[in-house]
């Protein structure tokens, strides 16, 4: 079955793709899908999305299908379903401390 | 309506007319926003749109907060700095431009970040809040004053061509430790954006303060607005508290 990714933010930009799509067998969880994130891209997944135990960090807000889910859910996936990472974003202008 | 409302004098309902044809908005609407008082927390890309709609629109009282003063770095997004104001403090200089566009507006400018120090005294300030703060530590700090104090927070954000919005009613949505328990590792400060992203949020930020104030219209509330100018696709998601929140729950 095939499921789409859709990557933003920090995560989005170290992959360097918005989008993946993967090929799972029937009835994978999302955990597979975390697997197969982490091994395609180790560098990237470890650093901005899945953990050192191999589920996903507690900053990345997932949604599945335009719904928030949550990681340890035991949620299954199903064919044509979209994944969606959201990385931690946030917004204005930064600290003042140099010379202006 | 979280806020009470103020009569209108012929002035202001002439400069108001064009939005109080809005019907469910209407005279009642813009005495809500008359009574109002919003923090925008920064000034910076987003915030500067932020408060600028929001002075349009007659918030009777704005506060902002925000430490620092204007650099060149500024000036792509930072819509109430100008190239004189370089090297002066932020604030001034986006109270300055706001009173040019509605001199009827209180502002109270407050030239410090939000931290968990101050977070107290400055919402108790305010019926709603417009967050834009670069740092997790500042939405940390707001969020938990804001939800001790209920008060509505409408959470912009921005990275690169991305942008997203969500509305936090104290209580009835997430707030934003539900969606982000934790400060990211990896979190720079300095990130790439245009000004017309993090304006584009602004303006949706203003729009949402309005709405929540004023009582009329579907706030954000549990959900989520993603944005991605550079294949500009746009999403709603559905949001869910958790319910073991150490801020909210
Ligand atoms: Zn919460």
């Amino acid at each position: 079955m095939k499921i789409r990714v859709e990557l933003t933010g920090q995560l989005k930009q170290a992959i360097g793709q918005a989008q993946l799509e993967y090929d799972l067998p029937e009835g994978s969880s999302i955990q597979r899908l975390f697997e197969r994130l982490a091994a395609e891209f180790p560098e990237p997944a470890s650093k901005y999305a899945i953990g050192e135990d191999g589920g996903l960090k507690p900053n990345i807000l997932l949604f599945i299908n335009d719904e928030q889910a949550t990681a340890d859910d035991s949620i299954v996936l199903h064919d044509g379903d979209v994944a969606g990472f959201l990385s931690p974003i946030s917004g204005g202008s930064r600290h003042e401390e140099g010379k202006w | 309506m979280v806020t009470k409302r103020a009569m209108l004098t012929d002035e202001e309902r002439s400069v108001y007319e064009w939005q109080t044809w809005v019907h469910d908005f209407g005279e009642a609407g813009q005495e809500a926003l008359k009574g109002a008082s919003v923090l925008v927390s920064r000034v910076g890309g987003l915030g500067s749109v932020a408060a600028y709609e929001l002075a349009a629109a007659g918030v009777g009282r704005l506060v902002l907060a925000h430490k620092g003063n204007v650099k060149p770095s500024d000036l792509n997004r930072q819509l109430l700095m100008t190239h004189d104001w370089i090297g002066k403090p932020r604030v001034e200089s986006a109270a300055r431009r706001l009173s040019e566009l509605n001199p009827r507006m209180e502002i109270v400018a407050i030239e410090e970040n939000i931290n968990e120090d101050n977070a107290e005294r400055i919402i108790s300030q305010c019926d709603a809040i417009v967050d834009c703060a670069p740092l997790f530590e500042e939405r940390f700090a707001m969020n938990r004053e804001a939800v001790r104090q209920k008060k509505p927070l409408v959470e912009c954000a921005m990275y690169d061509l991305e942008a997203r919005i969500t509305s936090v009613m104290p209580g009835v949505t997430p707030c934003v430790a539900c969606l982000h328990p934790e400060k990211p590792a990896e979190w720079k400060r300095e990130f790439p954006v245009f000004g017309a992203v993090s304006g584009m949020v602004g303006c949706l930020g203003a729009m949402e303060a309005i709405k929540i104030i004023a009582g009329f219209g579907e706030p954000l509330y549990n959900r989520m607005i993603t944005m991605d100018l550079r294949a500009m696709t746009f999403r709603s998601i559905q949001l869910k508290r958790n319910p073991s929140c150490p801020v909210c729950s």
